[in-house]
């Protein structure tokens, strides 16, 4: 297939109908297919490296409407980059980066760039499990959403002034993460194994937290936010690998809880400190850029390690803060079914980061280097055997949390061999979305999306009607194309399917 | 030195004889009151209009008010339709600014007759049509009497159409030489000949940018102040219902950056660490200032409470796009993308 052929833009219509064209042409770069659920963004002009975006012809056909590939192109040309600037298949336009993008730095020629983490610095998600079987608590169901809702302040400016600190807690909270919140009584010191890296990210550094960071987060931690946070009730409905599912205790009809959110205003005001004075580096280091919220600092310099331990002290206060709900909503089943631990049996499966930045160790060209890696609308997914994995999922491979919308699945997945090799062992997030907010809301108009959601079975509780609208199950990409393609590329393999039964939106 | 005839003789008291020399100090009782001087001085402006686009004309007068050295606005009235004194001419729209100032008298009286002039006005127009009349109308304790200024203004007792919005945004302001308060006065000559109140400012005219994953907009404007102005108005649109909220405090914000861009999402950012963190929402911006590396603007506004819900978060606002563009001459245009 030579590069000189034809290229031919590829409909939705023709995108669904089956096998992709054999070029596509998405001025004024082309994504060539490059094998199974993968496509090439020829290195040109400034570009240092290929784009690499997995996705299926199916979702590459989506991708024509924003700008999500020429962001793709633009982190390649960023300095020190290794390897591909990488997609994932639920990419969609970001601004800097996509959502969904991946990008490792050489750690002597490299950067940092904090749009390549995102405003929510430590995004993600964590996984609940339960001993009690969805069918049997469905006349409860209510009950319980209620009184997550009222253990857990949710929706736009939720602050949380209950939750004292005392003296130097968040200052701890910033240093150690996780184990912070089980020192305030919020989970116990076994479920850190289950945290991606312990709930820490090394190298956090609690004085370069700004005191506007402290003042707009400090009362928001222990709060989901809004937007697409949620607390979501779920009930595994399929079960796709049996041995990993053991490993990771899931059965089909099994009650389980997705948590997601992220470090609140406190990541928010760090990421904006950073992005305003990264100008100032960017410019001395004599990076151009192609769009300016790229802006990035070289990674020996003082602003990359200013930036650097503010990033990853407030990515440890994510990590407090999924736990501290995590474990308020433990809390809340226990009350509003009035049964003890011990019949619940609620439990931490994983806790995943999807906006961060780490240092970490892979094998380019047939030896190993040591890359910063971005990932921003991304998890990590290791490899069976990886000594990262606590040693009872080493086996299996890194649980890989992907939430749909709140209509239709999510899914537990685990990292597998393709990843190591092609990105950087990395995966997706979640669906990704398809409309734009303003899209939504219109063909929200008029409707109820809560009570078309309660018609599936679905309770849902909001803090606002407008966020529903936006958030609407059609707003984002079918979640079942997402992970197809995904495990399809070969990244990760499916393990369980999860249905919303009950949804908290802030 | 003959003092203008003034509705005030009515009352006329001690301090009177001791004030009036070139207006050096406000009255003997605020000269001698250092803690009130060095606050400033509160004092009330009138705004009015009836030639051109009158919201607009308050509206920049305001803002070219903000940016007089010395001069603090902390709260314009809403704008009143008013029927015209004098010669048949069209209605005019009113309004009342507050502000503190250390300014002396005369040279506030200078500072306004600058500003309409600035935006237009001919001066010895008689009471024709004008493009912006501004009237210093009282100061909190003030009384002056002399050929050029007379504090308070000889007429303002007469005049609902200053009256009105004088007592909106200030209900407890009294006649400094009699002691009255206006709002019993206003009570006694009755609203007759002014229109309901119409918040002010209106809504900003913005296009929304389409973004997958976030919200955008853009806005548009004759110069950079306005254009920076306009933006902050369009973002606080995007987290709260403005029409709600009322001026009951100033804030100010800061922001540094190497071009206009950075500046706008430098105070942008600003306006969502006052929101998200101080739970303060903005009614109206100002811009104080825009200059090479430096740009500063007062918002006005109040606390979040319970009537005022936020309707969206925002995290950030993004350097995403194309940012601050000169369209054409005299032409400007701000596209935001913000982290929601």
């Amino acid at each position: 297939m030579g590069r000189k052929g034809k290229h031919k833009g590829l409909s939705r219509r023709q995108a669904e109908k089956g096998p992709p064209a054999p070029r596509l042409e998405l001025p004024p770069l082309h994504l060539e297919p490059a094998g199974p659920h993968r496509y090439v963004i020829r290195r040109a002009g400034a570009m240092r490296t290929d784009g690499l975006v997995f996705a299926s012809a199916r979702l590459v056909a989506h991708l024509g409407r924003d700008q999500a590939v020429q962001q793709v192109a633009n982190v390649a040309t960023l300095p020190g980059i290794v390897g591909p600037s990488i997609a994932m298949p639920d990419i969609h336009w970001g601004y800097g980066f996509p959502i969904g993008g991946v990008a490792a730095f050489d750690a002597v020629d490299g950067v940092v760039s904090p749009g390549g983490i995102g405003y929510d610095i430590n995004c993600g998600v964590r996984m609940l499990a339960s001993d009690l079987v969805a069918d049997e608590i469905a006349g409860r169901l209510e009950a319980i959403v209620d009184a997550i809702v009222a253990s857990v302040p949710s929706g736009v400016g939720s602050s949380r002034f209950d939750l004292d600190l005392g003296s130097g807690g968040l200052e701890r909270v910033l240093a150690s993460g996780a184990s912070a919140a089980v020192r305030m009584g919020f989970g116990e010191a076994a479920d850190l194994d289950l945290v991606e890296d312990q709930g820490v990210v090394e190298g956090a550094d609690p004085g370069e937290i700004s005191p506007r960071a402290r003042e707009r987060g400090g009362p928001q931690l222990g709060t989901l936010g809004s937007g697409n946070h949620f607390v979501e009730l779920s009930r595994v409905d399929e079960v796709h690998d049996q041995r990993a599912a053991a490993v990771l205790g899931l059965f089909v009809g099994q009650l389980a809880v997705l948590i997601h959110t992220g470090s609140r205003g406190l990541g928010h005001q760090v990421c904006t400190e950073a992005v305003a004075g990264f100008g100032q580096a960017a410019r001395e280091a004599g990076i151009a850029l192609p769009d300016r919220q790229l802006v990035c600092a070289p990674l020996g310099s003082a602003a990359a390690r200013g930036y650097l331990g503010a990033m990853a002290a407030a990515a440890n206060f994510a990590f407090a803060n999924r736990q501290i709900i995590g474990h308020s909503v433990v809390l809340a089943v226990e009350r509003s079914l009035g049964v003890a631990p011990r019949e619940h049996g609620l439990r931490l499966v994983y806790d995943v980061p999807h906006n961060i930045a780490k240092w970490e160790s892979h094998e380019v060209g047939g030896r190993r280097r040591r890359l910063l890696v971005h990932r921003k609308g991304a998890t990590r997914a290791l490899p069976p055997g990886d000594e990262a994995l606590p040693e009872i999922y080493r086996e299996i491979g890194q649980p890989v949390l992907v939430p749909g919308d709140m209509g239709r699945a999510s899914f537990v997945l685990v990292g597998s061999e393709g990843a190591a090799r092609e990105s950087f062992a990395s995966a997706c997030h979640g669906a990704g979305r398809l409309l734009s907010r303003s899209d939504a809301l219109k063909r929200g108009r008029g409707r109820s999306v809560a009570s078309e959601l309660e018609r599936q079975g679905i309770l849902v509780r909001a803090a606002s009607r407008r966020t529903l609208a936006e958030e609407m199950p059609e707003a984002y990409k079918d979640v079942e194309h997402v992970v197809d393609a995904v495990c399809g590329a070969g990244l990760c393999r499916r393990v369980a399917r999860l249905r919303p039964l009950g949804v908290i939106k802030g | 030195m003959k003092p203008l005839p003034s509705p005030a003789e009515r009352c006329v008291g001690p301090e009177q004889t001791a004030t009036g020399r070139a207006g050096r100090a406000w009255t003997l009782r605020a000269a001698q009151d250092t803690q009130f001087r060095a606050m400033g001085a509160r004092i009330a402006v009138g705004l009015g209009s009836n030639l051109g686009p009158l919201e607009r004309n308050l509206l920049d007068a305001a803002s070219a008010l903000e940016r007089v050295p010395g001069l603090t606005p902390r709260a314009l009235s809403s704008a009143y339709l008013t029927e015209p004194v004098g010669p048949p001419q069209p209605a005019f729209l009113n309004a009342v600014l507050l502000a503190e100032t250390t300014l002396p008298p005369l040279e506030v009286l200078a500072a306004l007759q600058g500003v309409e002039a600035a935006l237009g006005r001919r001066r010895g127009s008689g009471h024709g049509p004008r493009v912006i009349d501004l009237d210093l109308l009282l100061a909190a304790d003030g009384v002056v009497a002399t050929q050029r200024l007379t504090l308070p203004h000889p007429r303002l007792r007469e005049r609902a159409f200053a009256l009105v919005p004088l007592v909106e945004v200030w209900p407890g302001a009294r006649d400094p030489v009699c002691g009255g308060r206006y709002a019993d006065l206003l009570a006694g000559l009755g609203r007759s000949g002014v229109g309901p109140a119409r918040p002010l400012p209106l809504r900003v005219a913005r296009r929304r940018v389409d973004h997958t994953a976030d919200l955008g907009f853009e806005v548009s404007a004759a110069n950079v102040e306005i254009l920076f102005e306009r933006a902050a108005m369009a973002l606080v649109d995007t987290m709260a219902r403005r029409g709600l909220v009322r001026e009951r405090e100033r804030r100010l914000v800061e922001a540094k950056g190497d071009d206009e861009g950075e500046l706008l999402v430098g105070l942008l950012s600003e306006v969502v660490f006052l929101v998200d963190a101080r739970r303060f929402v903005p009614r109206r911006a100002s811009v104080l200032v825009v200059e090479a590396g430096r740009a500063r603007m007062a918002l006005y506004g109040e606390r979040l409470h319970d009537a005022l819900q936020l309707r969206s978060a925002v995290k950030a606002v993004t350097h995403h796009g194309p940012g601050v563009q000169r369209v054409t001459k005299g032409r400007y245009r701000a596209t935001i993308v913000m982290d929601v």
